[in-house]
Order: structure tokens, then C-alpha cells, then sequence
């Protein structure tokens, strides 16, 4: 038994990734939804600056933005998908990072329907993206399961992280996450990340 | 017996979405009923405009469902009798009326029972036509139709039954938020399949 068991671990850490598999079927729709959003660091500040900065304002934003973002970002995805085009994708995901970086470092208390507009505008750009990259050997329906399921994960993670708040020292660690955030998305913006 | 469930399970298996759902002749009644049955909950299209319509009846009232059965078997009739006289490629529709449930379900307001029950009536005749669409009238086995209809009705049941089952049991304002953060995910797949099927190749 031992023997088959090491046997078995000596298998799995000598196995190569599938290349051959990448992205075609049901499920390497949904792995490559679901990795999507997760393989870029742009999107990613993003996405998790959104839900840091729910915390930040407290209830009802907390929970709205995360509905607000993957919602229009489908429509952004739409857009891409229909071959609509957005001018300065790229720069207006930089931009993301940037803009949602320093509203957490600050602590901006914006108002709710502020708040909406602003990642809104933002999740048109990131689901634009995601959407004219989507690999062509994809299953449209996993990769979109995939897709928005990833995307509010990401929004979880930052509202988790975003609880830190409710704890004396938290809010710093908060804010300077929001620090490095809008420093990840000033490096894209320019150029040199 | 085991043939007929070996058969049913791998019609219902291989069922690929289609624009007129390529029904297998030749089946017993009891593969004939799977395949029916697999049809709703096999294609995207149908399933994303169903899931959020139980989402959304679970959040709206504990008897949500209960309230606009009989609306929605209406519409769900409706649709299976008038799919011959409508055009293919009606896909889009059911993923409109989905993504309309999930903005409703996200927002979670106290809605009138009449234009909730007209719309889990448009609901289920959407998904009635669109299962059914491509076929002419007397085409198919009623086993083909009785299995849509129930097919049809597990995807909206289950997450109905799912979302007051589990606000029964915790009676949370977390957990309500969580499911409306649910149909709100359903709405943007729903968004992001219609644009896959309209998108130019």
C-alpha cells in the first residue's frame, strides 16, 4: 500500500500540464473562464480593490458593487464578444487599478450610486477584454460560468481581506493594500509591468 | 429495464444543443421521456433562463414558487404547443427573460404576485418553445414533451426549493445577500452566453 502511494505521488509531481487539452470541451471552458481574470495581475488589483473598497463603505455597498461589477462586466464581455469596439481597453483597466488603489488607500466615503458609476465604468473595460480574448477552442458556457465565477471570487477575497477594518490595525493593512494596488496599476499605465 | 435506463442516460448524455434539439426516433418511451427531459437542463440557453427565475421565486416569498406555479405550467404549455409555428434560433429569448429574473432576483424587492406570475408564464413558454423549436406539430412523442415538461420544471424548482430550504434553516441577512449575489452571477453568464451565440464566427 505504502509502496503504491509513493508510487502515486512520484506520478502526480512528475505530470505534465495537458497541452494538448487546453481549452477545448466543457471543461477547459470553464478552466480557462475560471483562469482567465486570474492570470492577469491588472485585472486582478481590480477586481479585489472593488471589494476592499466595499468594506470600506460599509453596508449596502459591501454587497452591491460585487453585484454591480460582474453584471456590467458581462455587458462588457458582450460588447467584445459582438466585435463592439471600446477605445483604450488597455488603459482604462490600468487606469482601474489605479483609480480603485487610491479610493481604498484614501478611504474615499463616496456615495452609493458614485461608487456604482465609477466601477462601473471601470467593469465595461475588464469585461471587454475578457471578452474579445476568449480562446476559440472555449465552450462558451463554461467559459462564461467559469468566468463570472472567478470574477466574484476575486470580489470575496477582497471583501474578506476588507474585514481587516473592523479590527484597530486592519484598516491600515487595508489602505496599504489599496496603496500597492494603485501602484500595480500606475506600472501598468505606463508601461512597464 | 437496464437497457432502456443505459439508453435513456446516454441520450440524455450525449444531448448537444442544437437549434432544433435533434431528436432520436426509434427510442422506447421511457428513453424518449430522458432525452424530453434532458433537453431543458442539456442546453445552456434553456438552463440560464431558468435558474434565475427559481432564484428569484425563493428570494421573493417562502410560497414563492407555490404563488406562480400555475402561471408558469400555463406558459410552459403554451410554449410546447406554439414551438411549430415559431421561428428557430429563439435562444436569445430565454436568455433575455433569465438575465431580466436575475436583475430582478439581485434587486429583491417585494414584487406584485400578477406580473410575477406573467412573467414565470413568459418564462416557461420561452423555455417550452425554444426545447421544442424547429419541430412540427404531431412530430413528436408526447414522452418527448413530458420530459421537457419536467426537465422544465426541475430548473426552476431546485433553486427555488434550494434558496427557501436553506433561508429556513439560517435566517440570516448574510445568507439572503448571498443568494442575491447568486442571481446576480446567473444574469451575467446568461449575458455572456447570448453574446457567445451572436457573435460573428
Amino acid at each position: 500500500m505504502s509502496r503504491i502511494a509513493q508510487l502515486s505521488l512520484v506520478l502526480l509531481l512528475a505530470a505534465t500540464p495537458a497541452l494538448a487539452h487546453e481549452g477545448e470541451g466543457i471543461a477547459g471552458g470553464f478552466i480557462s473562464g475560471l483562469t482567465h481574470p486570474i492570470f492577469g495581475w491588472d485585472h486582478v488589483v481590480a477586481m479585489v480593490a472593488v471589494g476592499l473598497w466595499g468594506a470600506f463603505l460599509g453596508k449596502p455597498a459591501i454587497w452591491i458593487l460585487p453585484i454591480v461589477f460582474p453584471l456590467v462586466m458581462a455587458v462588457g464581455a458582450a460588447m467584445g464578444v459582438a466585435g463592439i469596439p471600446v477605445p483604450q481597453v488597455e488603459t482604462g483597466i490600468a487606469l482601474s487599478g489605479v483609480v480603485l488603489g487610491l479610493l481604498v488607500a484614501l478611504a474615499v466615503k463616496a456615495p452609493l450610486w458614485v461608487a456604482s458609476v465609477i466601477v462601473g465604468i471601470f467593469a465595461i473595460f475588464h469585461g471587454h477584454a475578457h471578452g474579445t480574448e476568449l480562446p476559440d477552442a472555449a465552450n462558451p458556457a463554461a467559459y462564461a460560468v467559469g468566468f463570472v465565477i472567478s470574477t466574484g471570487l476575486l470580489h470575496m477575497a477582497g471583501i474578506a481581506f476588507g474585514y481587516l477594518t473592523a479590527l484597530p490595525m486592519g484598516t491600515y493593512a487595508v489602505r496599504a493594500a489599496g496603496v500597492v494596488i494603485a501602484a500595480v496599476g500606475a506600472a501598468f499605465l505606463a508601461g512597464i509591468a | 429495464m437496464i437497457r432502456s435506463l443505459t439508453a435513456g442516460a446516454a441520450l440524455v448524455a450525449l444531448a448537444a444543443p442544437a437549434h432544433a434539439h435533434a431528436f432520436r426516433t426509434g427510442a422506447d418511451a421511457y428513453a424518449q421521456f430522458l432525452e424530453g427531459t434532458g433537453v431543458p437542463l442539456g442546453d445552456p440557453a434553456i438552463l440560464l433562463g431558468l435558474l434565475p427565475l427559481g432564484v428569484l421565486l425563493g428570494l421573493w416569498r417562502m410560497d414563492g414558487m407555490p404563488a406562480v406555479w400555475p402561471g408558469f405550467i400555463a406558459g410552459l404549455m403554451l410554449g410546447l404547443g406554439l414551438a411549430p409555428a415559431l421561428p428557430e434560433g429563439i435562444t436569445l429569448v430565454p436568455l433575455a427573460i433569465g438575465l431580466i429574473a436575475a436583475i430582478l432576483g439581485a434587486a429583491a424587492l417585494n414584487y406584485p404576485r400578477l406580473p410575477l406570475t406573467l412573467f414565470a408564464g413568459l418564462t416557461g413558454a420561452a423555455a417550452g418553445a425554444t426545447a421544442l423549436s424547429g419541430h412540427g406539430w404531431g412530430e413528436l412523442p408526447p414522452t418527448i414533451h413530458a420530459g421537457v415538461f419536467l426537465g422544465t420544471h426541475l430548473a426552476v424548482v431546485l433553486p427555488a426549493a434550494l434558496v427557501v430550504t436553506t433561508r429556513q434553516a439560517i435566517d440570516a441577512g448574510w445568507l439572503r445577500l448571498g443568494w442575491r449575489i447568486t442571481a446576480s452571477w446567473l444574469g451575467a453568464m446568461a449575458m455572456m452566453f447570448g453574446a457567445f451565440q451572436i457573435a460573428p464566427a
